[in-house]
């Protein structure tokens, strides 16, 4: 059917599917396309330059991809529906042909997520990007999943509020991606994950169904049905809608760093904090190789672990937090280095140039992040680590800690290197990416906290969730028994065609 | 000194990699780039594009055209790919070609980019590429070949005329000269009050903006040799510009092409305000309430930002309003680099989506930019030497 056909995850993996511009004829029925825009009026492509552009999402080793002239996939149209009456008769119509369907937000997803590797529709929800309401007394927005994350949290500051949710990644992602993968932004300690911050949910299941809960703070109705939305990566079907909290934009706004002789005291000052149910906003711990990259303008950093700290909200509430967290940073051996590196960090923490500067130099590079309990959180720290280290070609093994909670902390992991000789770019890649998950899975930690599944971590997930895989394959063939939502990722079945 | 503690990191990291994989590194880090640049050489800065291209798209949220296009395509990284693999040669047709001019040349970009990149300003490489491989999409062509005929974008539907020489040369630029003479008038109307003795160019031909936008650099030097030699004989110490992209052109570009203009180059709100320091003129009363629209090339190539809000502050009874996104954070109008020409659909959205904005803040719209102004036709719009001569006007009455 597809241009592509990607029969199964790990052809695609293996060979790089090679885009090949002899066979660019599209093959899709023209037919799909006559109904497709019957039901979207001037809202289909089957363009070829639409077509590779939706060829991928942001997975760093698809950069290499690219300037190696090879496509992941192709999809063989993409529609942009403008309100859930067209995403419903766009997947009824789906579902009778059994044709694959990849919901795409801003394509900012690390983990090959969006990409159509069985072909089909990529259903871009773009043009459903209007804020529908915003409820001052109950603290709630609602919004269309296709809107820009900082054209959101713009328009939220332009009415006075915030809804907290800042992840770097802030200005290329949309709300759909945060909800289909379970983001989590910088300032997540205070205000939490996007999960966290879901109070309703409306989508649209793989038979055309729509399904809607209701805007109340907490429901004691059974299972919420709706929150399988939640990390279901674009599998159970497309959210075209979202009541999230918010808050007042905070009047008031404080910062600390201080340097620690290793990760380890770092770690044991934040978790103090923590359980004095103190939330500071932004909590960060970088290890020795992260401060150096980091904070080397920073008096005092040198061969030391930086903690920053930033407290935001009610002004006298603020304070008692400073206080809190200045007390107990110095009571764990932390040197106050003022506010000045938080200042840096605020000003740089959208300097995204490694993959432009790194990629084209032959490195090939990822960030990996992980969640762990408390008990375990030193030793899988070490453990990482080391593991990146012990595979050959690894330059760079290093990194920082950036969401905490009274329960433990997610460590987000970076290495670079370039492949041994004799070693093709994926196989190095992937190795690293083994080396990580399994010594995550030794140590107790799950092997995602915020970036999602996508490709490079299916092979992972039932090791992670165990028995509840089958619960979940049941769910999903329960859903969509036709295994049209973008097929080939997370739950990952055997194929079909 | 800096430089090296800023990559210190990466020294630290490589004196713990054992010496077969630190030397293998170090090859590729010196070697590696030019595997993926291509072979023949080319007009565009294939560094740039390509580290635009491999960008996860951080200044996408401020990009008008994907703003009104909702296409992945057309978002700036999103074209930087495509660009990659036209340049390549992997990825041809008219779609392909077509979608390198889909760019309001706004320069939003710039303010989000860790590399300080302007996509309007790579994408004018890539363009100057397709002219040299003969790929150029006809409509484009047609551009061309309507200037070269005409010199000008549009058919001449005013007839202000100054002298041939004096002190100050008005150029008026294509817009004014086809869509708005309204403000070409206004500008005359001041010279006169304040007895400037001011030229015009009897046959001015276009600053040559959109041919260095649509890749056609070496057309552009025809107009910019005629247009210098005519500034030159004029005589004048100064040129003023109604608009910005002429402003740039003459004041900036043109320099940068070794087309050399000895006066002084300025704006027409930088001219207004010097008006207001010298005392020359004087305001009476003008109840008016507006807002205040920046012009993109104004506020981000020029700078320019404060001397129009200070002109119409000066005015008595001015009450002048700002939109939530001012200055640097401006919003296109839609017909900046060319898109008015190439892509009037997108530039139609774009207007549609400022206006409305615009209009949050009060009906009435201030610009200095006859584009913006046009852009915003339908709307009560204004020059900002339109509202300066109504000032005066009501003084005379």
């Amino acid at each position: 059917m597809s241009f592509y056909i990607a029969n199964c995850l790990l052809e695609i993996m293996s060979y790089d599917t090679v885009y090949q511009k002899d066979k660019k004829d599209c093959v899709f029925s023209k037919k799909i396309i006559e109904q497709l825009n019957s039901i979207v009026p001037n809202g289909v492509s089957d363009k070829e330059v639409d077509r590779v552009t939706y060829s991928k999402d942001y997975w760093p080793i698809t950069l290499r991809w690219l300037l190696d002239g090879k496509l992941p996939a192709l999809p063989d149209c993409i529609v942009w529906p403008e309100n859930a009456q067209q995403v419903t008769e766009i997947l009824r119509l789906a579902n009778r042909e059994k044709i694959p369907i990849v919901p795409f937000g801003e394509g900012s997803g690390v983990v090959g997520g969006a990409i159509p590797i069985r072909g089909g529709i990529v259903v871009d929800m773009k043009k459903m990007d209007s804020v529908v309401e915003i409820d001052d007394l109950g603290l709630m927005v609602t919004v269309q999943p296709g809107i820009n994350g900082m054209n959101l949290e713009r328009y939220l500051n332009r009415k006075g509020y915030t809804m907290g949710h800042i992840p770097q990644s802030i200005y290329c992602s949309s709300l759909g991606g945060w909800l289909a993968c379970r983001a989590a932004g910088q300032f997540s300690t205070k205000y939490g994950k996007i999960e966290d911050m879901v109070v309703a949910l409306e989508a649209v299941l793989p038979d055309g169904t729509i399904i809607k809960s209701k805007p109340v703070p907490r429901s004691s109705t059974g299972p919420q049905v709706e929150q399988l939305f939640l990390g279901s990566e674009g599998r159970f079907g497309i959210i075209t809608e979202a009541t999230l909290k918010i808050w007042p934009y905070p009047e008031e706004r404080s910062m600390l760093s201080f340097a620690f002789d290793d990760v380890y005291h770092a770690l044991e000052a934040v978790r103090k904090i923590m359980r004095k149910n103190v939330y500071p906003a932004v909590v960060r711990i970088y290890d020795m190789n992260e401060t150096l990259r980091h904070f080397y303008e920073t008096k005092g950093a040198k061969d030391k672990c930086m903690l920053i700290l930033l407290m935001e909200g009610d002004k006298k509430l603020v304070k008692l937090e400073n206080e809190i967290s200045e007390m107990t940073c110095k009571g764990e051996g932390g040197v106050a280095c003022g506010d000045e590196p938080v200042h840096h960090w605020l000003e740089t923490r959208f300097n995204v140039k490694e993959s432009s500067e790194f990629t084209p130099r032959g490195f090939i590079f990822d960030t990996v992040e992980v969640s762990v309990g408390w008990k375990n959180a030193p030793n899988l720290y070490k453990t990482v680590i080391e593991a990146m280290r012990k595979v050959g070609g690894v330059v760079v093994a290093s990194g920082h800690a950036s969401h905490f909670y009274p329960q433990g902390v997610c460590f987000y992991f970076t290495f670079g290197g370039i492949p041994p000789k004799d070693a093709a770019p994926f196989t190095f890649y992937e190795s690293v990416w083994d080396a990580i998950m399994k010594s995550c899975l030794e140590e107790q930690g799950s092997i995602s906290h915020h970036h999602g599944i996508g490709l490079i971590r299916a092979k992972w997930l039932e090791k992670e969730i165990g028995e509840r895989m089958q619960m979940l394959k049941k769910i999903k063939s329960a859903i969509d028994p036709h295994n049209i939502m973008n097929p080939g990722k997370m739950v990952v079945e055997r194929e079909e065609n | 000194m800096k430089k090296i503690k800023k990559y210190a990191w990466v020294m630290d990291a490589f004196s713990q990699t054992p010496f077969s994989t630190k030397a293998r590194a170090m090859k590729h880090f010196l070697t590696g780039k030019k595997s993926y640049l291509p072979k023949k050489k080319t007009h565009a800065d294939m560094e740039s594009v390509i580290k635009c291209a491999l960008c996860p798209n951080m200044c996408r949220f401020d990009c008008p055209v994907l703003e009104a296009e909702k296409n992945e395509a057309t978002s700036p990284s999103g074209k930087m790919r495509i660009a990659y693999l036209i340049e390549t040669d992997r990825l041809d047709g008219t779609d392909a070609f077509e979608l390198m001019y889909k760019c309001a040349g706004c320069d939003a970009c710039i303010q989000w980019c860790p590399f300080d990149f302007s996509v309007s300003d790579i994408l004018k490489g890539v363009r100057a590429d397709i002219v040299a491989d003969n790929r150029t999409p006809e409509d484009i062509v047609k551009i061309k070949e309507h200037l070269e005929k005409n010199h000008t974008m549009d058919k001449i539907n005013i007839d202000v005329k100054g002298s041939e020489k004096g002190d100050i040369l008005y150029f008026m630029g294509c817009t004014i000269l086809s869509e708005k003479g309204e403000i070409a008038e206004a500008m005359i109307d001041i010279f006169n009050t304040v007895g400037e003795k001011y030229a015009t160019i009897r046959d001015e031909w276009c600053c040559g903006a959109p041919l260095i936008n649509l890749g056609f650099t070496e057309v552009f030097k025809h107009f910019a040799e005629h247009n210098v030699e005519k500034i030159k004989e004029s005589g004048c110490k100064t040129v003023v510009c109604s608009c910005p992209t002429c402003a740039y052109m003459l004041r900036q570009v043109y320099s940068q092409m070794d087309f050399e203009i000895k006066a002084q180059v300025l704006h027409s709100s930088e001219y207004l305000l010097s008006l207001m320091k010298d005392k020359k003129i004087r305001f009476d009363h003008l109840e008016k309430e507006c807002v205040y629209h920046d012009p993109c090339t104004l506020v981000r190539k020029l700078g320019i930002e404060e001397e129009p809000r200070k002109v119409l502050e000066n005015i008595p009874g001015m009450i002048v309003k700002e939109p939530y996104f001012n200055r640097k954070d401006t919003k296109c109008c839609g017909r900046g680099g060319s898109l008015g020409s190439t892509n009037p659909d997108i530039a139609e959205k774009i207007a549609q989506k400022r206006v409305a904005e615009l209009r949050k803040e009060a009906e009435c719209i201030v610009t200095a930019c006859p584009t913006c102004a046009l852009a915003f036709e339908g709307c009560e719009v204004y020059d900002i030497s339109e509202i300066f001569i109504k000032s005066l006007e009501k003084k005379n009455e």
